[in-house]
C-alpha cells in the first residue's frame, strides 16, 4: 500500500463517569452537543477538514451508540478508497484477549492496523474534546521541527492547571518540562492529549513501554515523561481558540449556553462546517404561541411554548403554554404543556408532564453529586410527572443508579 | 427491497408557467418545504417502496438537478448494482411526440436492458407521501398491465371512471367544480408490453401519451385504477406552488408528509441549527437549518442559511436558501428565491393569490 504522510487515531473508549446518567447507555465521545452534534463531530470534523482521511477509532466502553453513529464515516467523507474510518475495539489474540489498558496499551494493541497503512506520522486524539483545529498546519509544524512528539498545548485557567499535563518550552519551542497532572503546577500551559508522533519512534516506545511492567500504559504519565528524559525531540504547538473537556454535567451544559453566549466556536462558519450524522427530518415548526429567542433550535422541532435561551435538539415538542430557560433539550424530548423547565439538560425522548416544574421550586429529592451550579439533568426515556429542583439527576427505574 | 420493479421519474413537466422558478432549473429540482426539492417526493416514494434501480429522465436545465442527486448516496441509490441512473435525451429520442411519450421512446434502450418485470413511471411535480410498493402490489394482484394512480379531487385536467371493480374504463371530462377521478402522473406497468406499445407508437409515429399510449391500453387490456386517498397535491404553475406551500402550516400536512414510517428524502448539507437572536419574533413558520433571526416571521417557510434582520418583517412568504432580508424589510406574500439580497427598507407585497416572485440571485 501506498504510504500515508499522517493518519490519525482517536481514543474514544472512556466512559466519562462524572456525567452520570448522560453516558449510562453510551460513551462520551457520543454524547450530544450543540443541537445536532455529537462530541466526536469535532475531532472527525478536524480530521476531514485537515485533510486526514484514514482514521482508527479506539473505543471500549459501551460502543454500540457510536457504532451505529459513525457508521461507514460516510458523514465526514471517511468511506473513501484507500483510507477511511475504522472501528477498533480491543480483541482475542491467539494467546489470550485484553481490555485496553490505558491510552498508550490501545495505540500499541493496534500496532499491527497502522503498519498496515505504512504512515510516517501518527496523530493520537482524544474523542471527547470541543474544538476546530487544523491538524495540517500542526503537522506542518511538527515536520519543520522535525520533531519526534509534537503536543498541542493552551493556557487554562491557573485554578484548573492541577488536572492536566503541565509542559514547558524553550524559546524554540522544544518541550522542557512535562509533569502530568501536578499537585503543585509549575505553569498553566497545558497539554490537550493531541500528539503528533513520528511512527517509527512512536512504535518503538510503544514496544519498550508495553515491556515494562510497572508502566500504565498512559501516553502522558509514560510515554511522554520517559521521550522527554531520554533527551528526544519533544516540541509544543501553541493552540489558539476555542477548547473544552466536558467533564462533568455542569461544563457540558456551560459548553452549549457557550453558543449563544459567545462567538468563540462559531459552529455557523462555513469555512469549517461542522459535520454530522444529520437526523433528516423536516424543518422544524414554530407555532402560533410560541415566543423564540437567543436559542439555537434545528430540524424536526415543534415549538409552541416560551423558548428563550436554550439549545433545541431535532424532533423535540414544546408544548402551548410551556416555558423553557437556559436549558438543552436533546433529541425526540418532549416539554408538555404548561411545564416550566430551568437550567436543565432533558436527556433524550425524556417526557416533562404537564405543568411539572424542573430546576426552580421543586422538591430535593434528586439532589445528584453530579450536577452542580444549578443544572438539572433528566435521564434519557425518563418521565417527569413530578417537580425538580436545581442540581438534579433524574433517572428511570430502579435499576438505574 | 422490490427486486422485480424499477422506476422511471419524467422531470420534465413543465407546462411553460412555473415562470422564474424554472427559469435556472427544471421543475424536478424546484425547491419546497423548506429543505426538500419536488423530487425527493417522487424518488423517496421510490426508495421507501424498495425500489433500487431509479432512472431519472432530463430534458434541459439539468444541472442544479444534478446537482442535487449527485450519485443518489442520500436516497441509498449510490449501488454497485443497479442504483440512480441519469438519461439525458437521446438520439431516438422523439422531438415530434409529446413530452412524455418522447422521453420514454428515448429511454426504450434502458428499458429493454433493465430485467425488472415492472416498471413505476412517475412524474416529479407531485407532493405527497406513498411508498410505490403499495401500488405495485396492487398491480400484481389484479393482474393489470396497466395501473394507474387517482386522487379524487376538483384540480386538474386528466380524469378517468373507475367501475366498481377497479378497473379503468374510460377518460373522462372534468365538470366544472365537481369532484372526479384524477390522474396523478404515477403509472405502474407491466415492462415488456410497454417496451412493444412504446415501439408501435415509434412506428406508427403516434405523438401523444395520454391517447396513444393509455389509450391503446383502455381498447385492448385490463386497466387497474389505484385509489390513493392521502394527502396529494401536484404543482402546476406559481400560484399552485404558493398554495400548496402554504398547506404545510397545516400540522395535519406536515405530519402526513414528513412525519410518518416513510421519510422523504434529501441532500444534507449540514448547516448549523437555526440561531433566533434577542428581537426574533416568530410565529406559525416553518423554519429550516442554518438561518438567522432577528426579525418578524409570520405564516411563513424559511429555506436554510436565511437571515433575516432587526426590523425586518417576513409574512405569508418563502423566502429560499440563503437569502439575505435585510432591516425593516417588508415582505407580504413574497417567493424569493435563492441567494437574494433584499435591502434595506424594501417593502414587496403581493396577494395570496398573486405571490410576487423574485428570481434567483437578484438584489432589491
Amino acid at each position: 500500500m501506498k504510504q500515508k504522510e499522517c493518519i490519525a487515531m482517536i481514543l474514544a473508549g472512556g466512559q466519562g463517569s462524572r456525567l452520570g446518567i448522560l453516558t449510562k447507555r453510551l460513551a462520551k465521545p457520543a454524547v450530544q452537543f450543540g443541537g445536532k452534534y455529537r462530541i466526536i463531530d469535532f475531532p472527525l470534523t478536524n480530521c476531514a477538514q485537515s485533510g486526514i482521511d484514514t482514521v482508527g477509532i479506539l473505543t471500549q466502553y459501551k460502543p454500540l451508540e457510536l457504532n451505529t453513529y459513525i457508521g461507514n464515516g460516510q458523514a465526514w467523507d471517511l468511506d473513501v478508497a484507500d483510507g477511511g474510518v475504522y472501528i477498533l475495539p480491543p480483541y482475542m489474540k491467539e494467546t489470550a484477549g485484553e481490555w485496553y489498558k490505558g491510552t498508550a496499551n490501545a495505540i500499541y494493541q493496534n500496532i499491527e492496523f497502522i503498519d498496515k497503512f505504512n504512515p510516517s506520522h501518527v496523530l493520537v486524539l482524544s474523542g471527547d474534546h470541543i474544538y476546530k483545529m487544523n491538524y495540517a498546519k500542526m503537522l506542518a509544524y511538527h515536520k519543520k521541527q522535525e520533531a519526534d512528539v509534537t503536543i498541542a498545548m493552551i493556557p487554562v485557567d491557573p485554578s484548573e492547571a492541577s488536572r492536566f499535563g503541565i509542559l514547558s518550552c524553550d524559546e524554540e519551542g522544544r518541550i522542557v518540562s512535562f509533569e502530568e497532572k501536578p499537585k503543585v503546577p509549575k505553569s498553566n500551559t497545558a497539554s490537550m492529549g493531541i500528539y503528533i508522533f513520528r511512527w517509527d519512534v512512536l512504535r518503538r516506545e510503544l514496544i519498550a513501554d508495553e515491556k515494562d511492567k510497572s508502566s500504565d500504559n498512559d501516553f502522558g504519565k509514560n510515554i511522554i515523561p520517559k521521550m522527554l528524559r531520554s533527551g528526544q525531540r519533544l516540541y509544543g504547538y501553541k493552540f489558539e481558540g476555542y477548547w473544552k473537556d466536558v467533564g462533568t454535567v455542569a461544563s457540558l451544559w456551560q459548553a452549549n449556553m457557550d453558543l449563544l453566549d459567545s462567538d468563540s466556536l462559531n459552529i455557523t462558519d462555513e469555512s469549517w462546517q461542522i459535520l454530522s450524522q444529520s437526523a433528516l427530518m423536516a424543518p422544524h415548526f414554530i407555532a402560533a404561541h410560541a415566543k423564540v429567542q437567543n436559542s439555537l433550535i434545528t430540524e424536526g422541532c415543534y415549538v409552541d411554548g416560551d423558548v428563550r435561551h436554550c439549545i433545541i435538539f431535532d424532533g423535540v415538542t414544546v408544548g402551548k403554554g410551556a416555558q423553557v430557560v437556559d436549558s438543552v433539550v436533546l433529541s425526540g424530548a418532549k416539554i408538555m404543556k404548561g411545564a416550566r423547565v430551568v437550567k436543565t439538560i432533558v436527556g433524550e425522548n425524556a417526557v416533562v408532564g404537564e405543568n411539572v416544574s424542573v430546576g426552580e421550586k421543586g422538591t430535593d429529592e434528586y439532589l445528584s453529586k453530579y450536577c452542580t451550579d444549578g443544572v438539572s439533568l433528566i435521564g434519557a426515556g425518563v418521565t417527569v410527572n413530578k417537580d425538580v429542583s436545581p442540581n438534579s439527576m433524574i433517572t428511570g427505574g430502579k435499576d438505574d443508579d | 427491497m422490490m427486486i422485480d420493479t424499477m422506476g422511471v421519474i419524467l422531470t420534465a413537466t413543465d407546462n411553460g408557467e412555473m415562470g422564474e422558478l424554472t427559469r435556472v432549473r427544471s421543475v424536478a429540482a424546484i425547491p419546497f418545504a423548506g429543505r426538500y426539492r419536488l423530487i425527493d417526493f417522487v424518488l423517496s416514494n421510490m426508495v421507501n417502496g424498495g425500489i433500487v434501480n431509479v432512472g431519472v429522465v432530463t430534458d434541459y436545465n439539468y444541472q442544479s438537478l444534478m446537482d442535487h442527486l449527485g450519485s443518489g448516496k442520500p436516497w441509498g441509490l449510490a449501488r454497485k448494482k443497479y442504483g440512480l441512473k441519469f438519461l439525458p435525451p437521446f438520439d431516438n429520442t422523439r422531438v415530434d411526440a409529446d413530452e412524455r411519450l418522447s422521453m420514454l421512446t428515448g429511454i426504450l434502450h434502458y428499458l429493454k436492458r433493465s430485467p425488472q418485470k415492472y416498471v413505476v413511471v412517475a412524474d416529479c411535480n407531485n407532493v405527497c407521501n406513498m411508498p410505490f410498493d403499495k401500488v405495485v402490489e396492487y398491480h400484481k394482484e389484479r393482474g393489470a398491465e396497466l395501473t394507474v394512480v387517482y386522487t379524487e379531487s376538483n384540480e386538474g385536467d386528466r380524469f378517468i371512471s373507475v367501475d366498481d371493480q377497479g378497473n379503468v374504463i374510460g377518460v373522462t371530462d372534468k365538470v366544472k367544480g365537481k369532484k372526479a377521478n384524477r390522474t396523478v402522473g404515477y403509472y405502474v406497468f407491466t415492462k415488456d408490453i410497454l417496451v412493444n406499445v412504446l415501439e408501435r407508437c415509434q412506428l406508427h409515429g403516434k405523438k401523444d401519451f395520454y391517447r396513444d399510449v393509455l389509450g391503446s391500453y383502455l381498447n385492448r387490456s385490463k386497466v387497474a385504477g389505484y385509489r390513493f386517498d392521502g394527502y396529494l397535491r401536484t404543482i402546476v404553475d406559481t400560484d399552485s406552488y404558493y398554495e400548496i406551500s402554504m398547506d404545510l402550516m397545516d400540522t395535519e400536512v406536515r405530519k402526513t408528509l414528513f412525519f410518518g414510517e416513510d421519510r422523504i428524502l434529501t441532500k444534507v448539507k449540514d448547516k448549523c441549527p437555526t440561531r433566533y437572536l434577542f428581537n426574533a419574533d416568530v410565529q406559525n413558520s416553518m423554519i429550516a437549518d442554518g438561518c438567522e433571526i432577528d426579525g418578524t416571521v409570520k405564516n411563513s417557510i424559511l429555506f436554510r442559511g436565511v437571515r433575516v434582520a432587526k426590523g425586518a418583517v417576513v409574512e405569508n412568504s418563502i423566502v429560499m436558501q440563503d437569502t439575505v432580508i435585510s432591516e425593516n424589510v417588508r415582505l407580504s406574500c413574497c417567493i424569493i428565491d435563492k441567494d437574494c439580497v433584499i435591502l434595506n427598507n424594501r417593502e414587496l407585497v403581493g396577494q395570496p393569490d398573486f405571490p410576487v416572485v423574485v428570481g434567483k440571485r437578484r438584489r432589491i
